[in-house]
Formats: structure tokens, sequence, C-alpha cells
């Protein structure tokens, strides 16, 4: 995929578990992307909100349980500020019909739930990107 | 001279005690730092071993075993970690050449052994990498008296789908109450289309109502397809048939 070409080239990672928040933002890094990557709710919440922050972003990767934070009230806030500016990949172990609707409810375009496989989650995320540049 | 006497004694006592009191406060602060240095070496022992797992997924090549995985409780403990992070992919690969190194050969000495602890271990390495060839030690170990070695056995006999651990664990949960039930209940929920038959097979053949309980139970939690000729046979009499309720919708 020829990334650099595009303007938005940025992938927002929000996740609490350190290691994998590390190897996603290796397998993006290596896919070319601009990653930032966010362990914290708040932290997340203050950066996203930032316009400036997500002018360029063309995926969000959001975790549902962190510790300071449920990742769905990141997600309604973040929407209600920016409607569908960025899509929104939700990533949680709450795998729960219900959770995953909730997710989906809220504006996420897709939920993966963990465990996850990291080839079908990068496969997924680049269909994003990929429509979202189109 | 009876006073002085007494006094020695008295003496004596004292010494003893404070030389007591001396020990008993060397050997807690001996203890504490015993484990503060255990757990300094055990947290950089997982962050080398995550950080070489790490390495291994971001650029997949074949595993060269290390000495640094050379720590089956730590390494177990890690692999559990992934475990509930990732599942396929180069993860699964990995996680295989990891466990018939240094884990498999272990779990299946200790799965015989007098300590529960170490049928703990083995139940614990069988749930993260279950293998057919493993299938008579797992179901010796669902058959366990602890409680935390046979549940997590559980886990590898419902992710290999074998009937009579299927069949096990769904006994467990009709007969438990409270926590113990729902762990059941979970690992049976993770189960594939084909656990989900082997429960509806099992529970039509058997007369238990706690049985039916549970299955219904599982059934009403899960979205796979609801086995009718199941639901038909335990539907009360008086009540319409399930499917034909289904068909008036």
């Amino acid at each position: 995929m020829a990334v650099g070409t595009h303007k938005k080239n940025k992938v927002i990672l929000v996740d609490d578990d350190e290691d994998l928040l590390g190897l996603l933002m290796s397998a993006f890094k290596n896919k070319g992307f601009e990653v930032h990557g966010i362990s914290r709710g708040q932290e997340a919440m203050t950066y996203l909100m930032d316009e400036k922050n997500t002018q360029s972003a063309c995926l969000l990767v959001l975790d549902r349980m962190l510790p300071d934070m449920d990742g769905l009230q990141i997600l309604k806030t973040f929407q209600a500020r920016f409607p569908n500016r960025v899509p929104i990949l939700m990533l949680s172990s709450l795998s729960a019909e219900k959770d995953m609707l909730a997710g989906l409810k809220e504006g996420a375009v897709d939920y993966v739930a963990k465990p996850f496989s990291l080839p079908i989650l990068m496969h997924k995320a680049l269909s994003l990107i990929a429509k979202e540049h189109d | 001279m009876i006073e002085l006497k007494t006094l020695l004694v008295l003496l004596f006592f004292l010494t003893l005690e404070i030389a007591s009191l001396f020990f008993l406060v060397i050997s807690l602060v001996n203890q504490k730092i015993y484990y503060y240095i255990q757990t300094i070496r055990y947290h950089r022992m997982r962050v080398r071993m995550t950080t070489k797992i790490i390495d291994y997924l971001e650029r997949p090549r074949s595993f060269i075993p290390d000495k640094i995985f050379n720590q089956p409780f730590e390494l177990l403990s890690v692999m559990e970690t992934f475990n509930h992070r990732l599942k396929g992919g180069e993860w699964e690969e990995l996680k295989k050449a990891i466990a018939a190194h240094y884990l498999l050969p272990k779990a299946r000495k200790r799965a015989k052994s007098w300590f529960w602890r170490k049928r703990n271990f083995a139940a614990r390495v069988f749930s993260v990498m279950p293998l057919v060839q493993d299938q008579a030690l797992i179901l010796a170990l669902i058959r366990d008296s602890v409680f935390l070695v046979r549940s997590i056995a559980s886990i590898a006999a419902v992710e290999l789908n074998l009937k009579e651990g299927v069949e096990q664990t769904l006994l467990y949960m009709a007969q438990e109450f409270r926590y113990a039930r729902c762990f059941y209940r979970d690992i049976l929920l993770q189960g594939s289309v084909q656990t989900f038959s082997t429960i509806a097979d099992i529970a039509s053949k058997s007369r238990d109502p706690a049985i039916h309980l549970a299955s219904l139970e599982l059934f009403a939690g899960s979205t796979v397809t609801c086995p009718l000729p199941f639901c038909n046979k335990i539907w009360s009499p008086q009540m319409p048939k399930f499917d034909a309720m289904q068909s008036r919708r």
C-alpha cells in the first residue's frame, strides 16, 4: 500500500496493555504509518479532543477496558465532537453480543474481540484505512 | 542471696526474650528482603521473556531455544498473558514451538504428581497448548479432587472438544454453585459449535434435570443455533412444541 502518498497517515492506538500496545505500534510502523500510542483513558480523551491531533488520523484503535475509563465513553465523546471523522476499531476482551453491539451503536466501524489474530486485525485495519483514503 | 538469684534468673529470661525478639525481627527483615529481590528478579525475567516473544512476533522467524525461557513457572505465566491477547498467526506457531521445547515435557511429568501445585502447572500448560496426544492426561486431570486443577483442565478438554471432557465439565457446572458454576459456564460458552452439539447430545440422553438446566443456560448464553430436538424433548407436554411456537412467530 502506498501509504506515503496520502495525507492522512496517522494511526492512534489506545490500550492499557503496554506490551500489546508496543506490538501493535510496531506492526503499524512496519506498514509505513505514523503511530501514536496511548495507555491511559484520560490522556486519550485529552489527545483526541484536540483537533490538530486527529486531523491527519486515518484510524483509531480503541480498547474498551482502560484502567481509568471505559473506552465506550471515549468513543461517545469523540463521536459527539467529531462525528465520523476517523474510522474507529474497537478492541476488547468483552466479547459478548451486547458489548459488541454497544460499541457498534456508538459509531465504531468494527469490533475485534481479544484474543485476536494479529494478521486479521491488520487486514481489517488496512481495509478500513484504504476505504478512508478512497 | 535468694533475691540476687531471682534477679539473675529474671535477667537471664529477659536476655533470652530480647535475643528471641531480635532473631525474629532479623528473620522477618530477611524474609522481606528475600521476597523483594525475588519480585524484582521475577519481574525482570518476565520482561526479558516478553521482549523476546514480541521480537519473534515482530520479525517472524524459526524459534531458537534460549536459556531465558528456562524458568517454567515464569514462562507459563508469560505465555498465559500472551494467550489472552493473541490467537492464530505467528503466535500460534511460536506458542507451539516454545511449549514443545520448555513446557509440555515438564507438564507430562507433573500431571501425575502427588502435589496439587504440580498438577495445576500441568493443567495450565495443557490449557495453553492442548494437544490430542495429551488427552489421557487431560481427562485424568479433569477428575482431580482439587478445583484449581480440574477446572483448568476443563479448558483444555473443551478446546479439544473431547466428549468425555465436555460431559464432565457440564456435570461439574450442573453440580456446582455460585462462582464455580460460572467458571465452568464460561469455559463451555467459549466452546465451538461442535462443543454445543456435544452438549445437546449429552443433555438429550440425560434424565438429570440439573444437566437440562445447565444446558439450557448455555444455549441461552450463546448465539449458536438452538438445538430444537433437545428443547422439544424437555418441553412440557402441556405447552406447544418449541418449533411450532417458532413457526407461529
